[in-house]
């Protein structure tokens, strides 16, 4: 992008070398939230504006699939809840939208689907459910009165049963559906308090999958 | 797929959009009018005492389009940024992306660089004429 060029400028010969109509730049200036600096000049615009200014690029011509290399990088908090309900809304709209990205957190947030690539290998091409799902970070989370005996019969059944993380006694139930749990404490008249589904985060399940697939790995700190 | 009218209209707006156009454009002509009323005030001022072979051989009017060479050498350089800036800039991903055949892109720019180029050097020729007559 030449820096004395105005944001308006850029889209517009952009545009007209796509053969689409000029009103597309006013849209997509709008929809990239440009439309009060779309006459300054590009040089200008920090790195989340500029980030603003490529994405209204790629919109312009409205296209059926899209694809995003770390849209997130440079942008401000509001940037980003920006471009999250943006990606959703083009996805909701029946377009195909890649991201890629390194910032777990805020495609947990975003994506359906993960596809992890690993020294050039497709490793994983799954479900965001499923992916964390089936990772070892997940498991049930169990409160129960009578802990020890319910502990006792989840054993018997097949699971693996650890204290919770918190210390207060719950349970972390690997092995067994929620369902299945639920069913044995109400067969055996055991009262249940608490019975949730917890899944790894995308970052546990991603470092568990990708551990053998790393090209740079740090020494670990004795 | 896109037709070579769009190419042209993208790459004109790509031109008149740049500050060093913007620029060259107003150089070209005012630098060119200067030199040639500062000439012109000096044949004015000294033809009562140039000998009769001088006025045989130099023409006072001439002196009026001698700023053309600024006009020529600004136009010049008008033309190098026009096509150097986006390879700079990285522009010219953006340019082949959104026009792979690169023959159309570069007579375009030829075109529009050189519409422009002949448009100023009118404009600042005949008003160096009018002048350096005045």
């Amino acid at each position: 992008m030449h820096g004395t060029r105005s944001a308006r400028n850029h889209l517009r010969w952009l545009a007209q070398a796509g053969g689409l109509p000029a009103s597309r730049v006013e849209e997509v200036l709008e929809m990239a939230g440009l439309a009060h600096v779309a006459g300054r000049r590009i040089g200008g615009f920090s790195l989340g504006m500029s980030q603003r200014l490529g994405i209204a690029a790629a919109l312009l011509g409205d296209p059926e699939t899209l694809l995003f290399d770390e849209p997130v990088n440079g942008l401000d908090p509001e940037g980003i809840r920006w471009i999250r309900t943006l990606l959703r809304r083009l996805a909701a709209g029946g377009r195909t939208v890649v991201v890629s990205s390194h910032l777990m957190h805020e495609m947990e947030a975003t994506a359906d689907h993960v596809l992890v690539i690993g020294r050039g290998r497709l490793i994983a091409d799954t479900s965001m459910e499923d992916f964390t799902r089936r990772s070892a970070g997940h498991y049930v989370h169990v409160v129960a009165p009578d802990a020890a005996a319910l502990r006792t019969l989840l054993e018997r059944a097949g699971g693996r049963v650890s204290d919770g993380a918190d210390g207060d006694g719950a349970l972390a139930v690997d092995g067994l559906e929620p369902a299945r749990i639920g069913d044995l404490a109400a067969a055996h008249g055991l009262r249940v308090h608490e019975l949730t589904p917890r899944s790894a985060s995308l970052e546990a399940a991603f470092m568990e999958l990708t551990q053998d697939n790393v090209d740079y790995r740090p020494l670990e700190a004795s | 797929m896109t037709s070579f009218a769009a190419v042209l209209r993208s790459e004109w707006t790509k031109l008149i959009s740049l500050r060093s156009t913007k620029v060259a454009l107003a150089l070209s002509v005012v630098l060119a009018l200067a030199l040639t009323a500062l000439l012109a005030v000096v044949v004015g001022a000294t033809h009562g005492d140039w000998t009769p072979e001088d006025r045989q051989s130099r023409e006072p009017g001439e002196a009026s389009l001698i700023g053309g060479i600024l006009t020529a050498v600004i136009l010049t350089v008008l033309g190098v940024p026009a096509a150097t800036g986006a390879y700079v800039s990285g522009t010219i991903r953006l340019t082949f992306t959104a026009t792979p055949r690169r023959g159309r892109v570069l007579a375009a720019k030829a075109l529009v660089v050189a519409a422009v180029t002949l448009a100023a050097g009118l404009v600042s020729n005949v008003a160096m004429f009018l002048l350096g007559g005045a």
